[in-house]
């Protein structure tokens, strides 16, 4: 049972400077759980708190049932994986493999055991005999994950585990990430910055910021749902398009005004506006880029075209609006002009609305 | 060090511990056995003076690993006089701080380097003399804290050229983690070439011949803003990117930053006199 609690975790420097701040989270047994956030979000520390390397300044951490505050790293069966991890260069991967096994006296042959059994999940029987000179970049990070495999740890904690790697292989260590956890079945707690390792990765995700949690959801949710102005821009590439608006009740539909220029809410969205008394507030629209089409003739907003970015596929339009530039995505076979006006329509199911203050959603 | 307790513990027939020099404080049925700086051997019964120079001999020759105490490279000005090991200059000092695991890290060590370039190990601490980049210092990290499972910290020496300047480089790497932990107390890598500035303010601090204004703005997130604004050397859209803040909100921070403290970092002189002024700050 590898189930993790942290109970209102805080963590406070000597120098007075609180990188975490009040955390609740539970982590599930056999859970995936992606803490993603930008550079000095807290995210790192949180791990290393449960990780034992970093002291808890406040609060209450729980491996199962066990109180682990002031257990010793090595008493608490995790294992941890870096993004710099290192070989050691004279040793096969075997010895590699078996190094940390031999520093805690465990019998030869179970050594040889575990090790056979981790090459067997990550497919690097045959290269145990090599020395890390020999062996490329993805190989070289299957021995680093084998190292953590072999200690058959109750919780694997990885820190940016694939940010050395480079673009290609990153794409493949993820899936081999997924496989793996699939295959251990075992508890991950995994720290990225990169979203889309967040969003392909994780059973569910916890979005950091300033030490605070954000929101944690599926990541389905986490996407379609933001809970805040912070999620919805950290979220999705390119960013979240965000217009200031005011929320107007216009023959019995709700609009948010757009300096003279309206589009109407859903259904759905205007009963939330009318229970949360929004009518006739300022509000801040969400809008992805992807739900942004170009629309023919008169109808909609017109807006002129500033760049267009061909990715193969799909072609991101960049385009100014009340002298503010936003984005949209459309296909890759659209052919647009510098300087070109064209008309734009919002699909309304899919707008958000912040609250202008508290930036929370109000959609939720 | 188990296996020998354990041997030492089998020849006198006694329990044996290792305790801190702390922890100095034997009754009369305890003998102290000094060790290494910060290490001693309790041993629970009295033993004449010729057990105890044995002992005292057997825990010395049992470790290749010389105490700081014993080896005056480091420790001495002049300890590289006496010093009959040769070193390939130029070098660096990296000096290793754990907080536990010391075996594991002891292993690790063994492993990573030539046995000869490992000069001082005691619980929490060890130096190893580096002439090659065959590991990196974040390399090495990864290996002790998920191999050993402890908190590291590795403070770098600048470059060494002679033996003569080893205790000036020790001595230096002391300092480094002492500076660290007002300057960047989470960084876990200390170089000396990055800590230029702040040891320099430092020694002007202690010899009194600096007296700066605060720059003190009692805005944590402004401060934040300012330094990783210094660490990316400037650049507006490197800063907001890393700090995902829009670039008008960075802006809006470093014109409320301005108006505060008088200083606009977003030219060169003015970045320069803020650190400084920061430094001084900090380094107290």
């Amino acid at each position: 049972m590898a189930k993790l609690t942290l109970n209102n975790i805080n963590k406070i420097y000597d120098n007075g400077f609180q990188a975490v701040k009040g955390v609740d989270l539970e982590i599930a047994d056999k859970e995936f759980m992606i803490l993603v956030g930008p550079s000095g979000c807290g995210k790192t520390t949180t791990l290393r708190m449960i990780a034992g390397l970093e002291e808890i300044t406040d609060g209450d951490l729980r491996i199962g049932d066990e109180l682990v505050n002031d257990i010793a790293p090595k008493d608490r069966n995790i294992a941890m994986v870096f993004q710099n991890y290192a070989l050691y260069p004279h040793m096969s991967v075997y010895d590699n493999m078996a190094f940390g096994l031999k520093l805690k006296k465990t019998p030869k042959g179970e050594i040889k055991e575990r090790i056979d059994k981790a090459a067997k999940i990550l497919d690097i029987e045959q290269l145990l005999t090599r020395k890390p000179k020999q062996l490329s970049g993805g190989q070289r990070q299957r021995v680093a994950l084998g190292r953590a495999i072999v200690r058959k740890p109750e919780v694997f904690l990885m820190d940016e585990p694939l940010s050395n790697l480079d673009a290609k292989l990153r794409i493949q260590m993820r899936a081999e990430l997924i496989r793996l956890h699939n295959e251990l079945q075992t508890t991950f707690v995994y720290v990225t910055h990169d979203q889309t390792e967040a969003m392909t990765m994780g059973t569910r995700i916890c979005v950091m910021n300033d030490g605070i949690i954000q929101q944690v959801a599926e990541p389905k949710t986490i996407y379609n749902k933001p809970a805040n102005l912070f999620v919805a821009g950290f979220i999705g590439a390119p960013q979240m398009n965000f217009i200031p608006a005011k929320l107007i009740e216009k023959d019995g539909k709700i609009v948010a005004g757009i300096d003279g220029s309206e589009i109407l809410l859903s259904t759905e969205s205007a009963s939330k506006v009318k229970a949360g008394n929004y009518v006739g507030k300022d509000v801040i629209v969400g809008v992805r880029p992807e739900n942004i089409k170009i629309v023919d003739g008169d109808t909609g907003l017109k807006v002129k075209v500033e760049v267009t970015e061909l990715l193969g596929s799909d072609s991101n339009i960049y385009f100014t609006f009340r002298d503010k530039q936003y984005i949209a995505k459309e296909d890759g076979s659209i052919d647009l002009k510098f300087g070109q006006e064209i008309h734009i329509a919002f699909d309304n199911e899919r707008i958000h609305l912040f609250d202008k203050e508290t930036e929370q959603s109000i959609l939720r | 060090m188990n296996a020998l307790l354990q041997e030492l513990q089998l020849i006198l027939e006694c329990k044996v511990e290792l305790v801190g020099s702390n922890q100095l404080k034997p009754n009369k049925n305890q003998t102290i056995i000094n060790g290494s700086n910060h290490m001693n051997l309790l041993v629970h019964r009295t033993l004449n003076p010729v057990e105890t120079g044995l002992i005292q001999r057997l825990v010395e020759s049992s470790s290749n690993l010389n105490p700081l105490g014993k080896l005056n490279i480091l420790s001495d000005p002049n300890g590289y006089k006496s010093n009959d090991r040769s070193f390939k200059y130029p070098l660096r000092l990296w000096r290793i701080l754990y907080r536990d695991s010391k075996e594991e890290v002891a292993e690790i060590l063994k492993s990573s380097f030539r046995k000869d370039d490992i000069i001082h190990m005691n619980n929490n601490e060890s130096v190893v003399i580096v002439t090659t980049d065959e590991i990196t210092p974040y390399e090495l990290l990864g290996v002790l804290e998920s191999e050993a499972l402890t908190s590291v910290k590795i403070i770098i020496s600048s470059s060494i050229a002679h033996p003569c300047d080893l205790h000036k480089g020790y001595i230096d790497t002391i300092e480094l983690s002492e500076l660290g932990k007002h300057i960047k107390e989470k960084a876990q890598i200390i170089k000396y070439e990055e800590m230029l500035f702040p040891m320099f303010v430092s020694q002007l601090r202690r010899a009194e011949g600096l007296n700066l204004n605060s720059v003190a703005v009692g805005d944590s997130e402004l401060e934040l803003t300012a330094m990783v604004f210094l660490e990316n050397n400037l650049n507006i859209t490197e800063t907001a990117n890393k700090l995902f803040i829009h670039r008008n909100t960075l802006i809006y921070r470093l014109n409320k930053l301005e108006n505060i403290t008088g200083y606009d970092i977003r030219k060169f002189n003015d970045a320069i006199n803020y650190y400084l002024s920061y430094l001084a700050d900090q380094i107290k």
